[in-house]
Order: C-alpha cells, then sequence, then structure tokens
C-alpha cells in the first residue's frame, strides 16, 4: 500500500498545474473569484429602466436570461455595427499580427492569454464572423467564428470585466484598433440583458439620483467642503470663503466626487480650494463648486453611450443656470476622456459658454475651444508659467516623487507635460519611472473602467503590477515615496495597489503638492503639510 | 571535487532550467511571453522570476544562511505573485520543489559517489525548509489580500467621513455584503 503512496517530489510533480493546452476555443471560461465583480443590484439596474433587473450570481449556473436572449445579443451587435463605425472596422480589420499581444496589463501580470488583446477582440469577433460575415456562415470554424452560446456569453462577460479599457494595446497596433471600444460594445451587450457588474451599476444609480457616484446629498457635500476650510485654517491659519453654487461666478468648477469624498483625495481637495482662494484673493477670480454637478466621473461612459449621456448633462446644465464663463475641471481619468471625446456632441455645442481664456494670463485654451472646459493642471501649469503663483517647493522637500500618467489623460487627450510641469515646479525631488512605463506607454492602474471593487482584488493586484514593479524601481534606486497622479481612480486604486507591491510607497494628487507649496496672503508659518506631517526641519523634539 | 563547487560552477544552467520549469506553469502562450521578453519593465513577472530563482540559488547553497527572514525577503517577489494569479496554494510554492528534479538530472551519475548523496541530502533538506518559509510567505500575502479587501472602501471613505464627523447614512458597501463564496 505504502509503495503506491507517490513519494514527497513525485507528488509535488502531479499537483503541477497543467495549464489547459486546448485551443482558446476549446478551453471553456471558469470564473474564479478574486477575479469578478459581483453582480449588478436589481435596485441599481431598475433605477435607471434597464431591463432584466433580479438577483443573480455570475458563479449561479443559471444567470437568469430572457429567452430570447441570443436574440438580443444579435440585435444588440446589429445596430452597434451600424451605428458606429469604428465597431464594425475592428472587427473586420485585424490581420491578428500579434502586436498588441503582450501589451495588457492583466495578460502581462496574469499570463492568461485571453487576456490579450487580440484574443480578447477574438472572443466576441469570432462570433461577429459567423453572424455578420458570409466566409463565417459557410466555413465556421475553419474561418474563426462560432455559435454564440451560454459558455461564450460568460467568456464575454468575464473578460470584457477583466478590460480596464486603457488603451494601451492601440498604441501598438499597426492599424489603431483600440480593444476598449469593443469592451465598451460588449458592456453595452451585457446591459442588455440586466448583465452588469455592482461596482458600476450602483453608482450610476446613485449619481443619477443625487449627482455622485456615492449617492451624497448636497447638505453633506457642504459639510465636507466646511470640513476642509477648518482643517486648512489650522494648517496654513487662513480661513477660506469658497463659493458653492454660485451664479455669476467667473469659473464652473467640477471635480470627481472621490476628491470631496475619499482620502487621499481629499487632500487634493483642499489643494484646490487654496489655490482658488488665492486667486480671488490675488487676481479677484471667482470660481464656484456645485453640489448639482458634485461628480465629474461618470460610470455611465463604462454601462452605455446613452448613460453617459444622461449622466453627463448636468456639466453644462449646471454651467448654464450659474451663468458662469467657462468650466474647469479637477483630476480625474475617465471623466476627461467623456468631456474630451463625446461631451461637445452628447450634449453640446455649450454656445452659451465663452471659448476659455486664463483672466489671469490671457492664455487661450485652444484645445477646449469647443467642449469650454480646461483641465486644472493645464491652467495651473499656465499660471506657473506666468510667474502668477508664489510657490515655496521646499514644503515638499520631504517627498520624493515620481508621476503615474493615468490613460485617459495621457493616452486619450495627450495631457503629457502640463502635469510633470506643474510637479517640478512645485517639488524639488522628481524621478520618472522607466520610458516604456509612462507617457503613451504608460501602464494602467488595473482598476479602471469600473474595475476598482473590493471582491475582485487579486485581478487588481495582477493588473497593477506591471505599474507597481514599475513603482518599485524608482523607490529602490532613487528613493521615491511618492507616487503622483492626476485620477480620482487612481488615488482610490493606487494606494491599494502599493500597499501590496510596494507599500513604502505613498499617493498623492497634483494640487496636493501644488498646496503645499502655494503661500496664501497672510498665512501663518506652516508647520505641516495638508495631511498634517511635519515639514522638514518642523518635527516636533521627541523628548 | 565537492557538491558546492560544481553546483556554483553549474548556477546558470542550473537557474536557467529552474526558471523554465516555473513558466511552463503557465499557458504556452504566457511561457513563451515570460521567457523571451527581456525588458524587466515590459516583463515584470519574467524578470522577478529570473533575478528571484537566481537569488534563491544563491542562499540555498550557501549553507550559513539560516536567517529566515532574508530567505523570505528573497522569496516574496515569485511568491507574492503567484499569491494572485490562478493557483491553489500548493502550485503557489511547488516551484521550490521542483528544483529537486532538476538538480538530481543535472548531476546524474555523479549521485553514485558517497561525497555527493551525503551533500545532496542535505541540500533538499534546505529546499524543504525554504519551502516551509514560502508557506509562510504565501500566507502573509493572501492575509493582505483578504486585509485589502475588506478595508478597501472603508479606508478611503469612511475614513474622510469620520474626520470630517459625517458618518451617518452611508451606503452600505458591497464590500460588506456576503455572496462571496
Ligand atoms: S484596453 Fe487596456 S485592458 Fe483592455 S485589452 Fe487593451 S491593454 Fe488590455
Ligand atoms: S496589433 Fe492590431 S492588427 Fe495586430 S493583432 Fe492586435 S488588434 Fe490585430
Amino acid at each position: 500500500m505504502a509503495d503506491d503512496l507517490l513519494k514527497p517530489h513525485e507528488l509535488i510533480a502531479n499537483i503541477k498545474p497543467r495549464p489547459p493546452q486546448t485551443g482558446w476555443m476549446d478551453t471553456p471560461v471558469k470564473i474564479r473569484k478574486g477575479m469578478y465583480c459581483y453582480a449588478s443590484n436589481p435596485k441599481s439596474v431598475a433605477a435607471l429602466g434597464f431591463p432584466n433587473a433580479r438577483e443573480w450570481n455570475p458563479l449561479d449556473e443559471d444567470w437568469k436570461l430572457p429567452p430570447n436572449w441570443k436574440e438580443i445579443v444579435f440585435e444588440g451587435m446589429r445596430e452597434r455595427l451600424d451605428r458606429f463605425r469604428t465597431f464594425k472596422v475592428f472587427m473586420d480589420i485585424c490581420v491578428r499580427c500579434g502586436a498588441c499581444a503582450d501589451k495588457c496589463h492583466f495578460f502581462i501580470g496574469s499570463g492568461d492569454p485571453k487576456n490579450m488583446p487580440v484574443l480578447r477582440a477574438e472572443l466576441l469577433r469570432s462570433v461577429y464572423r459567423r453572424d455578420f460575415t458570409t466566409a463565417g456562415k459557410l466555413f465556421g470554424r475553419l474561418a474563426g467564428a462560432r455559435e454564440m452560446t451560454l459558455d461564450v456569453l460568460k467568456e464575454w462577460w468575464y473578460y470584457y470585466f477583466q478590460c480596464t479599457e486603457c488603451r494601451r494595446c492601440s498604441v501598438f497596433c499597426p492599424y489603431g484598433i483600440d480593444t476598449a471600444e469593443i469592451t465598451i460594445m460588449a458592456r453595452e451587450i451585457f446591459n442588455l440583458l440586466g448583465l452588469n457588474i455592482d461596482w458600476i451599476a450602483t453608482p450610476v444609480a446613485n449619481c443619477y439620483r443625487t449627482g455622485n457616484h456615492l449617492g451624497i446629498q448636497p447638505h453633506a457635500y457642504k459639510d465636507m467642503i466646511d470640513f476642509f476650510v477648518d482643517d486648512i485654517e489650522d494648517i496654513t491659519g487662513v480661513r477660506l470663503n469658497p463659493h458653492l453654487n454660485k451664479k455669476g461666478a467667473d469659473i464652473l468648477f467640477i471635480t470627481p466626487s472621490g476628491d470631496v469624498f475619499a482620502d487621499p483625495g481629499t487632500y487634493t481637495a483642499m489643494g484646490y480650494l487654496m489655490l482658488f482662494h488665492f486667486l480671488q484673493e490675488k487676481y479677484g477670480l471667482e470660481v464656484t463648486w456645485s453640489t448639482y454637478a458634485s461628480e465629474g466621473g461618470n460610470f455611465g461612459f463604462f454601462t452605455s453611450h446613452e448613460t453617459m449621456k444622461r449622466l453627463n448633462a448636468k456639466m453644462y446644465a449646471e454651467a448654464k443656470r450659474l451663468g458662469v464663463k467657462w468650466i474647469l475641471g479637477g483630476e480625474c481619468g475617465h471623466m476627461w476622456r467623456v468631456i474630451h471625446q463625446y461631451m461637445d456632441t452628447m450634449n453640446g455645442p455649450a454656445d452659451f459658454l465663452e471659448e476659455p481664456v486664463s483672466p489671469i494670463t490671457g492664455t487661450k485654451f485652444e484645445n477646449a475651444k469647443s467642449t469650454k472646459m480646461v483641465h486644472i493642471t493645464e491652467f495651473t501649469a499656465d499660471l506657473i508659467r506666468h510667474g502668477k503663483l508664489d510657490l515655496d517647493p521646499s514644503r515638499n522637500d520631504h517627498l520624493v516623487l515620481t508621476y503615474h500618467d493615468s490613460c485617459n489623460p495621457s493616452r486619450g487627450m495627450g495631457l503629457l507635460e502640463e502635469p510633470r510641469y506643474v510637479i517640478k515646479s512645485v517639488c524639488n525631488h522628481f524621478y520618472e519611472m522607466p520610458p516604456n512605463t509612462i507617457r503613451e506607454q504608460t501602464f494602467c492602474c488595473g482598476s479602471g473602467a469600473g474595475l476598482n471593487a473590493g471582491e475582485n482584488m487579486e485581478l487588481r493586484m495582477i493588473g497593477g503590477f506591471p505599474r507597481a514593479n514599475a513603482v518599485k524601481y524608482v523607490h529602490e534606486t532613487h528613493g521615491v515615496n511618492m507616487l503622483a497622479c492626476i485620477c480620482a481612480i487612481d488615488r482610490a486604486a493606487l494606494p491599494t495597489l502599493m500597499e501590496y507591491w510596494v507599500p513604502e510607497v505613498n499617493v498623492t494628487g497634483v494640487h496636493e503638492l501644488v498646496a503645499n507649496a502655494l503661500n496664501l496672503p497672510g498665512q501663518q508659518e506652516r508647520t505641516t503639510d495638508l495631511r498634517g506631517e511635519p515639514l522638514p526641519g518642523m518635527e516636533a523634539d521627541d523628548e | 571535487m565537492d557538491l558546492d563547487r560544481r553546483l556554483r560552477q553549474r548556477k546558470k544552467e542550473l537557474v536557467q532550467k529552474w526558471f523554465h520549469a516555473v513558466i511552463e506553469t503557465y499557458s504556452a502562450d504566457a511561457s513563451r511571453f515570460f521567457a523571451n521578453q527581456k525588458d524587466p519593465f515590459a516583463n515584470p513577472v519574467g524578470r522577478a522570476f529570473r533575478e528571484g530563482l537566481s537569488g534563491l540559488f544563491d542562499h540555498l547553497i550557501n549553507s550559513e544562511q539560516n536567517d529566515p527572514r532574508q530567505i523570505g525577503a528573497c522569496l516574496d517577489p515569485m511568491i507574492r505573485i503567484r499569491a494572485v494569479q490562478n493557483f491553489l496554494p500548493s502550485q503557489a510554492i511547488g516551484f521550490l520543489f521542483d528544483f529537486k528534479k532538476i538538480l538530481r538530472k543535472d548531476l546524474g551519475d555523479a549521485l553514485e559517489h558517497p561525497d555527493f548523496s551525503d551533500a545532496l541530502k542535505r541540500l533538499e533538506e534546505r529546499i524543504d525548509a525554504f519551502g516551509l518559509i514560502a508557506f509562510d510567505v504565501f500566507m502573509r500575502c493572501r492575509e493582505k489580500i483578504y486585509q485589502l479587501k475588506a478595508d478597501d472602501l472603508r479606508e478611503r471613505t469612511f475614513k474622510a467621513f469620520e474626520r470630517a464627523g459625517l458618518v451617518h447614512d452611508i451606503p452600505q458597501a458591497n464590500a460588506e455584503k456576503d455572496h462571496y463564496h
């Protein structure tokens, strides 16, 4: 009997993972915990008037789909192929050259071949071929076509919710195929069947009801701002008097609610407040916040074009109501993708607004001419460039910075230099991460496009690993202890990522750094930064 | 010649074989990529195993090295990756024991030599001891993941609310729903 037992090393050999060596079409999906987000809460689905609101669990065999679900998928695809030229083109032109294959952070981290962008797209394309191309209809599998089945749908769901729509793959594709757009289409189709994830569906429902993802009501918004004002007074001795919903202000300021309600974004929000106070005192500029347009972020973008449009509408509506000249936008990622690429055509033209010009420097923000909305790092960079801010960068001397290009501002709108210029103007110690991990080639935080939930932590950690690996490198070689970013999801997701991979590094928004350096008129001697940490040379004696 | 010297001479080949044993635990597409992409930032998993196994090899053959913290620190970057990839715990740390097989195969007939076989036995015992340390590291990583899952939302939002004295009517966090099985 004993002889039948395996020797320890043989036992190990036998439990060595044997990854499936079958072709991808023959490797059925296995939904693994830690890699997916919980199913949408039916109340949230119903609140938006989406179909098939019900309790369901991705791990169950039965997803409680409508009986004609295949027809819905087919029709949904057909409609989108007609409506979106990009989708149709991306379905047709991939030559499977493989240039994108190893560029996705989820593949780089997990090694799961279905996270190669080419294969991620192929999941949908194979069905497209069978249903919408002659070759596919005639030759089936030979032409890379396959039939839509429940397993295929589950596979779609699992892998299109493992794409952060970061577009890194598209940078390397010789045809410019953007897998993010394919993911966007897939997620639209899921919503036709009631298959959203809750981390998206509930923020969207909240946003639709109260204006922001957390469902915070106006009085709580104001309470938070008041709390910041108290904190800033403690630190600087200056009492701010920010404007909320002020009619006739020069500029409306809109930022993701994460800046107001979640650490460490809150310090960035304090940074904005201090900057606006300085500009009012020095130059008489009036910037107002809004408790109605209390969310710059837009998880509707991860749901459907229509939902994105509904949630975005409040930006122009509020600007109109308040009668401002133009809109200034805070540090956010996907918010800017929506503003930069969709807002004007979706909810514009905002012809009641002026083409944005900085009243302080006279600079025309040409690229915001049609949207009428300026990115705050561009606005601040311009102020610094013209010597309009009074800065003492030594108050950031305890920080050794690096900068993470958030996917959307970098790849989505080309905002590469401005944040760097601001950081270098307000901090003395800055080091770049390796070139193939920043700027257009930046690695995603691994939690974008609505995937920054808690239950999919393994997915987030493995997807964020290439980013963390580069941070670790600058930490080890230059002593970097602070990772700056201009995205609210980053500020929420990166601290967790750092805690797992590089716990010595913290995360900050750029305007927190600006405010640390900014001298406010009439301030007391500053002894701490915005986080209440003692400034260099100001550490209290231990004895 | 003693085993130590022989191993030192063959370090490159042995570590290479070990590396390949590890990356074979991934899909064909992935192991090709982990092996061939040499840029450490484009391929951080490959980098972690290349560097990690080489360091681990040095610790293994250095019989003076008995500090679990240092050995753990060497194992950490590799185990940390496998702790969040699609592996069972046994699979996540199993690669350590693969080295026994690689060693025996590499030594071949030389194993018969009594000097060698004793030294090999001691080395295998070290591998087992390292395996136990690897298990500790693995558990630390998993515990961290569970803690991050539980804290994620609370840490960021609830703390800000608490500071502001606003901890009333906060929407229930999904992280606290109990349908995670
Ligand atoms: S868009 Fe980003 S996450 Fe999606 S497949 Fe491309 S690289 Fe991967
Ligand atoms: S790089 Fe473009 S053409 Fe090449 S496989 Fe990827 S998507 Fe297809």
